[in-house]
């Protein structure tokens, strides 16, 4: 009896013990915030590890369909239990405590097992079931850390954000009181309820809880209802205690079980708000370009709108007026000089410049034009690319923007005054109509498909400019195509690429792909542009959009549109 | 709901039974091994040495024993030769892949029914061409802070565990080094409240630093027996000093809120960038 009178006066030492508490607070504001309320027996690196493992397995499930700083996850973490007494309790520090108290050899095995009971020996394991039951019994009413985490959500709610809350064990002790103090509107706070040692679920949420965890000892808690194939050792019967308790892991039996799993992942993702995921939305503005195909766009971040320029028109006629879309409407503006012809066009965010490779003649010397947000300037760099088939876009990483011209293969570099080529170790085939944007997150300059590798073959390689050299990546993808829109998400951090043409003249796409530095995923959307080749597409940094305008539709009727299409979260179409 | 009384009871009788094998004092001091690193497919001979004045001493009862890195269980590897009060043995480590091995000198004394065992010492099997920091044996365990030769924040024991256990993966070595080093000042720093909280974020960041690199060395979600992390943490925790100093942190630390990486990019929390270290 002498272990037990040594416990008991250590816990009520804990009563009365002053807690100098440094807290933190470093979590992201989000649109969606999901926080994970650990339960006993984790230090603040294991839950953090935890949430962690959690975040991964959330974003692999969701893909690209959401962007990645719409969810953000967030601990709010507990390492204090408060007993039937009264009292508070760290349960590690109080076995530490114990343990040198009674004598015990503090060998790294024992040591380490304080901090991870799930592979303590019998006798740990013993004082941590004793431990999880007395603290189950808990008057949270007074606690600090409620009305942190209470202040924490009505801060996110406060802003407008949506809250999920993944409660592990007696994380759900917590939220559950919390959720009854707040009384939140049932739609913006949702609870995700595993391994809750309470009885109900904060907002009638769902709950998983697995046959033969420790925690389903607890008089009234929850029934279990799920029961993994994939967790040998886990979750056995009594009394096979150690498999109990290990049955009560987050990660180790419910996050990786094959039916827990899948339940708690499916749970928080019905959680995340759809309108956070992006769809296709046509727009209906009152004013509006007129049809054409290969308009040149490019968002102009000095003057925090979009750019179109000029196009070929239905009658083969050559365009070259200026449009800025504001979000909801196309506005022509008439500057007193303009280019002649349309060419590709990037946004030079080092010079505050639109830069425009102006094709005058095939093979011939491209013309250099500038936008400023009000004017065309033409500029006379002492040498130009070729008149060639070529894309353009902006390395921002290095503050030069790149053509590739597809005929030639040459690689040229414009750095405000003047174009250089260079000569990369290794370059794309030579190809026209191909697809180009600057991938951010990653530093590349991503180049995609074209025509044509043979007759009637569009190519349907990737290629990635480092600033130094092109590297095919081994990546596969899209079908091959040419003529094919895309656009850069700095929300989504995703290059999303849409339509083109599988064949020369020939059959048209309306598929929507996005790549996020090592691999392609399609996007299926019920609702779509009509398949098109040679739209203009862009990224909207003002709105959070891609914007797509026009393109050839088809070969009899109405062969070229002038169409407005969205691609964003629905908050923003 | 209610405590359930008799589980709690039988819980606190059976610590009251550990206490019966409890730790005696050791008269037993051993030295670290010269030297306490050879190579791979190498066949140095090392030497270990331990001094017992205790006259009450069985010379022929010293042994040197191999602790077992994950169960603790004990090895006899050999009887130690006495020289007065100076017991000697030497031993060939010799394996093909890189590995740290732990001894102890057991030693049985007369009218006295338990052995008596020293603190532990290291001997590394290393990488060919890797230079680690001596092991700094009983010493390196008698202070918080430990020794660290070599100025990297690393402890040279901990230092030495790292690059021996984790050789086949440079992302690795450099998440535990990067953790370890977040340990170090958490531990062994300042203990003013914000001095303690930057520590604590920064030891954050490592965590989810190492949980990235985790999930992409294993591809996927990493068993908590396998989290690199938590190695490591063992590793640096382990004398009860430093133990009890890393728990009455955590315990402060009950209601704080911890984000982790902008958008999820976990790898973006390493002090290094993993994409460009080889494997």
């Amino acid at each position: 009896m002498r272990g037990r009178g040594v416990i008991m006066l250590l816990w009520l030492i804990s009563a009365t013990r002053l807690r100098a508490q440094s807290t933190g607070d470093t979590c992201l504001p989000a649109p969606t915030a999901i926080y994970f309320g650990n339960g006993v027996l984790n230090t603040h690196a294991e839950a953090e590890s935890a949430m962690g493992k959690l975040d991964l397995a959330v974003r692999a499930k969701l893909g690209p369909l959401v962007g990645p700083t719409s969810i953000q996850f967030c601990l709010a973490y507990d390492s204090e239990y408060q007993l039937v007494s009264g009292g508070l309790i760290n349960l590690p520090l109080q076995l530490l405590d114990a343990l040198e108290q009674e004598g015990v050899e503090l060998t790294s095995q024992v040591l380490s097992s304080i901090g991870n009971v799930a592979f303590a020996p019998p006798e740990l394991q013993d004082i941590a079931l004793a431990s999880i039951e007395s603290a189950s019994t808990v008057n949270l009413a007074l606690r600090p850390d409620l009305q942190a985490q209470e202040a924490h959500y009505k801060q996110d709610l406060s802003a407008g954000r949506k809250i999920i809350v993944v409660a592990h064990s007696q994380g759900n002790l917590y939220v559950n009181q919390a959720y009854t103090d707040l009384a939140p509107t049932p739609a913006d706070f949702d609870v995700v309820a595993v391994a809750s040692p309470a009885d109900y679920v904060a907002g009638g949420g769902p709950w998983t809880t697995l046959r033969n965890d420790i925690i389903t000892l607890v008089p009234g808690a929850l029934l279990n209802n799920e029961f993994n194939t994939n967790t040998p050792g886990y979750c056995n019967p009594p009394p096979d205690l150690t498999s109990e308790i290990n049955c009560h892991s987050f990660t180790d039996s419910y996050l990786v079980g094959n039916d827990s799993g899948d339940r708690i992942l499916s749970e928080i993702i019905s959680d995340i708000p759809k309108s956070i995921q992006p769809t296709w939305t046509e727009r209906f503005p009152g004013s509006s370009p007129g049809p054409r195909f290969s308009s040149a766009m490019a968002f102009d971040e000095a003057h925090n709108e979009m750019l179109l320029f000029g196009g070929g028109g239905p009658i083969s006629n050559v365009l070259n007026d200026t449009w800025i879309w504001n979000g909801a409407n196309w506005n022509q503006l008439h500057p007193t000089t303009s280019p002649a012809v349309s060419g590709p066009m990037a946004y030079d965010s080092l010079h505050d410049r639109i830069v425009m490779s102006s094709r005058v003649s095939l093979f011939g010397a491209t013309q250099t034009w500038l936008w400023d947000g009000s004017t065309w300037t033409q500029v006379f760099p002492a040498t130009s690319p070729l008149g060639d088939v070529y894309a353009m876009a902006y390395d921002r990483a290095r503050g030069k923007t790149v053509l590739f011209g597809g005929g030639f293969a040459q690689t040229w570099l414009w750095d405000g005054s003047t174009w250089t080529q260079v000569f990369p170790a290794t370059s794309p085939p030579a190809r026209f109509d191909f697809a180009m944007a600057y991938d951010a997150i990653h530093q590349t300059v991503v180049l995609f498909g074209g025509c044509c590798n043979g007759p009637d073959v569009s190519w349907a390689d990737t290629w990635l400019w480092d600033g130094s050299t092109w590297t095919k990546s081994a990546a596969s993808g899209p079908p091959g195509r040419q003529g094919a829109g895309i656009a850069y998400d700095s929300v989504l951090q995703e290059i999303i690429l849409f339509g083109g043409s599988a064949l020369l003249n020939g059959d048209l796409l309306g598929d929507t792909w996005a790549w996020n530095g090592s691999m392609w995923t399609q996007l299926l959307y019920s609702t779509n542009p009509a398949p098109r080749v040679d739209s203009a597409m862009a990224y909207d940094e003002a709105h959070q959009q891609v914007i797509l305008f026009g393109g050839q539709v088809g070969n009899v009727s109405t062969p070229i549109v002038n169409d407005t299409w969205v691609w964003g979260p629905s908050t923003t179409n | 709901m209610k405590v359930k009384p008799l589980i709690l009871a039988s819980a606190l009788l059976v610590i009251g039974a550990v206490g019966l094998y409890a730790f005696q004092a050791t008269t037993v001091t051993i030295s670290p091994a010269m030297p306490s690193t050879v190579y791979v497919n190498s066949t140095t001979t090392v030497t270990i040495t331990a001094q017992i004045a205790d006259p009450l001493v069985i010379p022929s009862g010293v042994n040197l024993i191999q602790i077992d890195p994950v169960t603790g269980s004990p090895t006899v590897v050999g009887s130690m030769s006495p020289n007065s009060q100076t017991f000697t043995i030497t031993i060939q480590p010799a394996t093909p892949v890189p590995a740290l091995f732990s001894y102890q000198v057991s030693a049985a004394f007369k009218g006295v029914l338990r052995r008596s065992l020293s603190l532990p010492i290291t001997v590394a099997v290393a990488p060919a061409g890797i230079i680690l920091p001596p092991d700094p044996g009983p010493a390196g365990m008698a202070t918080l802070a430990g020794i660290d030769t070599t100025g990297t924040g690393v402890r040279d024991d901990v230092a030495r565990w790292i690059a021996v256990n984790f050789y086949n993966s440079a992302k690795t070595r450099a998440g535990a080094t990067q953790y370890a080093q977040a340990l170090q000042a958490l531990i062994a720093g300042p203990r003013d409240a914000k001095t303690q909280l930057l520590n604590v974020e920064t030891e954050m960041k490592a965590v989810d630093c190492l949980t990235y690199i985790d999930y992409t060395v294993y591809g996927g979600i990493v068993p908590s027996s396998q989290d690199t992390y938590a190695k490591v943490l063992t590793q640096q925790l382990n004398t009860a000093q430093r133990a009890q100093a890393y728990y009455a942190i955590d315990q402060q630390l009950s209601g704080s809120f911890f984000g982790d990486a902008p958008g999820g990019q976990l790898g973006s929390e390493c002090n290094f960038n993993p994409a460009t270290l080889p494997n």
